[in-house]
C-alpha cells in the first residue's frame, strides 16, 4: 500500500511506556478513593434509570458505600444471583416456582411500580385510541390486520382509521416488559393463552423486533401504521400517541401515575409476605375504577440468609440501602416517570427486611415508621 | 534505508562476537518455545470452546436430535425449538450479500488498480481502508436512517409495479440486511483482491501489451485471469464474516422468528443465528433454553468452519490450475 517506514523500536517502545504511564497516572488521580463497602446488583433494565438515579443518591449521603448495577435484563439478574455472583437481583417478573425452588425460597422485595403503554403510529390520528384487552390480544395473535377492522372502529366511532395494515412491534429480545405485556394478554384472551402464553421471550404469531424498549420505539417511530408495547417513561419522552385501553370495570384508562397508582391500591390486599412465592401476583388487569390494565411490580430479590455477602457489615449496608430505597429513594421515582409505592406495600417490605440475617445473625432494621 | 543498515550491521557484529555456548543454549529453548506457544495457544484455545459449546449444547442434541433442523417454531415458553428459519436467514443474507459485492468489487479493485489516476491513488486506497474499520453498529445505524427508508419510498414503489409483494414490503427485511452486509463486507473484498493484482508481475502485462492487447483485455486476461486463487479466498473471507455479523444485521432484519413464506421471501422480516443470539441470551433461563442456544452457536461455528474449509480446497484447486502464481 502507501510507503511502509521501519519504525525506530527503541523510539516506539519509549513513547509507549510514557503514553502508558501517563494513562495510569490518570486513571489512579481520577478515580474515586477506594470504598469501604460495594455491592452489586444486577437485572431489569426497565428500572435501570431509577435504580441508577438510588446508587447515585446512596452514595452521595455515604460516599465510603459504592453501588454497582448492571443493566442485563430480568433473566440475567435472576441466572446472576443463582451463581451467587451478585448481592441482589431486579426484575420485573416475579420468580415462577422453578426458579424459587432453585433459589432456596429467596425474599421479594417490590421497590417501584411501572407501566406498560401501548403506542402507535398513526397519521391523523391523535392520542387516546380505544382498544379493548380482547382485540388488543387479536390484534398481536395476527387475527385483526387493518386498522379500519370494524371491531376497532366500533370502539372509536368518531374517529376515520385509515385502510392499511397494522404492523406490530414486538420486543426481539427477553424482556420482562413481555412477561407484563403477555401476562395481561392472558388475563384478557383465552386464544392468546393458549397459542403463545406469558414469558420473557415468546412465539409471537406476528410483526417484526426491536431490541430493546428503544428498538420497539423506534421502530413505531419510523413505521407508519404500526403499534407496540413499551415502558411509560419511552411513550412519554418521545410523545407517542398511547393507547386508551379498556381495564375490568369497563373505563378506557390512559396511564399515568394515578391510574397505576389505582393499579395498586386494588390490589394490595392480596399481596403475600416477602418470604412467600409471589409466582400469582400480578397487577393486570386489576378490578377498581381508574386503574390501568399493564401495571407491574419490580422486584429486588436478595437471599433470606446474606452469606453470599463478604462481611455483616456488607450484609447490613444491603439492609440500609433497601429500606432507603422503600422510603427517602420513593421520591425519585416521581421525576423518572416510575411510580412510587403505595404504604401497604412499604409496610410489608418493612416486614420482609426484619427478617434478613448474615449467617444466622439478625441485622439491624429501622422500627417502621408510625403512621 | 539507513535504519536497515544499522541493524544489520548490530546482528553481524553480534554474530561475530558472542560467547558460542550461550548462543546454542538460547536457540535451543527459542525453536521449542516458538513452537509451544505458537501452535499451542491457538491449538488450546480452540479446543476449549469446541468442548465448551459442546459440553453446553449435549442437553439440547439429546433432547431434539435432527428434529431440531426441521422444525420452524421458536417458543421458549413451550420450550418446543426449531433453528430451520435462522439457518435460512443467515445463509440467504450472507450470499445475496456475496452476489452484490462479489462483481461490484472486483470492479471497485480493477479501478483502484488500473484505472484511478495516479493522484487520487493514495486517497482511494486510505478510504477504503478507512470503511474497512467502521464499526458493525454504525452501519445498522445508517441501516435504520438512511437506507431502509430509502427503500421503502424510492425503490419499493417503482419495485413493486413488476415485482407485486414488495408493494406492501416494510422495510426491515432480509433483502434490507443483505444490503447492509454487501457494503460492510466490499472493503475487506476490494483490498484482498487489489493486493492479488499487485502480485500480477509486470511482465504478463508487458507481454499482452506488446502483443496489442487493449486495456480492457489486459485487466480480464492478466489481471483478473490469474489473481482467481486470490479472489476466492477473499469471497470467502467476506463470507465468513458475513455468516457471523451480528450488530448490523439485528438492527435492520426485523428480528422475526417466523419461517419465511416461500424461498424467496427475502421481502418479508427474518432472523439470522448471530442475531437471535444477540438477542435472546443474556435473558434466557431454563436449562433446554439455554443449551439450545448453545447449540446455536455450534452450529454457525460448523457453518463458518465448512465455508472455510470449503475456501481452502476452492483456492488449492485454482492455484493447481492457473500453475501456482
Amino acid at each position: 500500500m502507501i510507503n511502509f517506514i521501519e519504525p525506530d523500536l527503541r523510539k516506539l517502545t519509549g513513547s509507549f511506556l510514557i503514553l502508558l504511564t501517563i494513562l495510569f497516572a490518570t486513571f489512579y488521580l481520577v478515580s474515586n478513593p477506594s470504598p469501604r463497602i460495594t455491592l452489586n446488583g444486577a437485572g431489569s433494565s426497565f428500572v435501570n434509570p431509577l435504580m441508577s438515579s438510588w446508587a447515585d443518591d446512596y452514595h452521595l449521603l455515604h460516599p465510603d458505600i459504592r453501588i454497582n448495577y448492571a443493566s442485563i435484563g430480568s433473566g440475567g439478574g435472576i441466572q446472576q444471583l443463582m451463581s451467587k455472583t451478585v448481592d441482589f437481583g431486579a426484575s420485573d417478573a416475579p420468580l415462577n416456582s422453578e426458579e424459587f425452588e432453585t433459589l432456596g425460597n429467596p425474599l421479594h422485595l417490590p421497590v417501584t411500580v411501572g407501566g406498560v403503554v401501548v403506542a402507535y403510529n398513526l397519521p391523523g390520528i391523535g392520542d387516546g385510541l380505544r382498544l379493548s384487552g380482547s382485540v388488543l390480544a387479536d390484534i398481536f395473535l395476527g387475527k385483526i390486520t387493518a386498522w379500519d377492522d370494524a371491531r376497532i372502529q366500533s370502539l372509536n366511532p368518531g374517529l376515520s382509521l385509515p385502510s392499511e395494515n397494522i404492523l406490530v412491534v414486538h420486543r426481539s429480545d427477553g424482556s420482562g416488559t413481555t412477561f407484563v405485556f403477555s401476562d395481561y394478554l392472558s388475563h384478557v384472551s383465552n386464544d392468546w393463552k393458549e397459542k403463545v402464553g406469558t414469558g420473557k421471550s415468546l412465539s409471537w404469531p406476528t410483526g417484526i423486533g426491536g431490541k430493546g424498549n428503544e428498538g420497539v420505539t423506534a421502530a413505531i417511530v419510523g413505521n407508519e401504521y404500526s403499534i407496540g408495547y413499551i415502558e411509560l417513561s419511552y411513550a412519554i419522552t418521545n410523545q407517542l400517541s398511547t393507547v386508551a385501553l379498556e381495564n375490568k370495570a369497563g373505563e378506557f384508562v390512559q396511564a399515568n401515575s394515578s391510574t397505576i397508582q389505582a393499579a395498586v391500591d386494588n390490589s394490595a390486599a392480596s399481596l403475600p409476605a416477602g418470604k412467600e412465592p409471589w409466582e400469582n401476583v400480578t397487577l393486570v388487569d386489576a378490578p377498581g375504577f381508574g386503574s390501568y390494565p399493564i401495571s407491574s411490580f419490580v422486584y429486588v430479590l436478595i437471599y433470606q440468609d446474606l452469606n453470599n455477602l463478604a462481611s455483616y457489615e456488607a450484609a447490613q449496608t444491603l439492609v440500609d440501602f433497601l429500606w432507603y430505597i422503600i422510603h427517602d429513594g420513593q421520591a425519585l421515582a416521581d421525576p423518572l416517570y416510575y411510580v412510587p409505592l403505595a404504604d401497604s406495600v412499604v409496610a410489608i417490605n418493612e416486614q420482609t427486611l426484619t427478617l434478613v440475617t448474615y449467617n444466622g445473625q439478625a441485622l439491624e432494621v429501622p422500627s417502621p415508621i408510625q403512621k | 534505508m539507513a535504519n536497515e543498515k544499522n541493524t544489520a550491521n548490530s546482528l553481524l557484529s553480534s554474530l561475530a562476537s558472542s560467547d558460542l555456548s550461550a548462543k546454542s543454549l538460547a536457540d535451543k529453548w527459542f525453536a521449542p518455545a516458538m513452537y509451544l506457544l505458537g501452535a499451542g495457544i491457538p491449538l488450546v484455545l480452540s479446543f476449549l470452546y469446541l468442548f465448551t459449546l459442546i459440553k453446553e449444547s449435549w442437553l439440547a442434541i439429546t433432547a431434539f436430535g435432527l428434529r431440531l433442523f426441521t422444525q420452524t417454531s421458536w417458543d421458549p415458553i413451550q420450550n418446543n425449538y426449531g433453528v430451520f428459519t435462522f439457518i435460512y436467514g443467515t445463509l440467504v443474507t450472507s450470499f445475496i450479500a456475496i452476489i452484490i459485492s462479489l462483481p461490484l468489487g472486483i470492479m471497485v479493485a480493477t479501478f483502484v488498480y488500473e484505472y484511478v489516476p495516479p493522484n487520487l491513488r493514495v486517497t482511494v486506497r486510505n478510504s477504503l481502508d478507512l470503511l474497512a474499520g467502521i464499526p458493525s453498529v454504525i452501519y445498522g445505524l445508517w441501516g435504520i436512517f438512511v437506507l431502509i427508508p430509502f427503500l421503502k419510498r424510492s425503490v419499493y414503489p417503482g419495485l413493486g409495479v413488476v415485482f407485486p409483494p414488495v408493494q406492501s414490503a416494510i422495510g426491515n427485511s432480509i433483502f434490507s440486511a443483505s444490503i447492509v452486509l454487501s457494503i460492510m463486507i466490499m472493503p475487506i473484498l476490494v483490498s484482498i483482491i487489489v493486493e492479488g493484482f499487485d502480485t500480477v508481475p509486470q511482465s504478463l502485462r508487458e507481454a499482452m501489451y506488446g502483443l496489442g492487447a487493449t486495456r480492457w483485455e489486459v485487466t480480464k486476461h492478466v489481471v483478473v485471469g490469474t489473481t482467481k486463487p486470490t479472489i476466492a479466498a477473499a469471497t470467502l473471507l467476506a463470507l465468513g464474516r458475513a455468516l457471523g455479523e451480528t450488530m448490523a444485521v439485528t438492527m435492520v432484519i426485523g428480528n422475526s422468528n417466523n419461517p419465511p413464506s416461500s424461498f424467496f421471501a427475502i421481502f418479508e422480516p427474518g432472523q439470522t443465528i448471530s442475531s437471535l443470539l444477540a438477542n435472546e441470551f443474556s435473558e434466557a433461563s431454563g436449562a433446554l433454553y439455554l443449551s439450545t442456544l448453545f447449540e446455536l452457536a455450534l452450529v454457525l461455528l460448523v457453518l463458518t468452519s465448512i465455508v472455510n474449509i470449503l475456501g481452502i480446497l476452492i483456492v488449492k484447486r485454482l492455484k493447481q490450475s492457473y500453475g501456482g502464481q
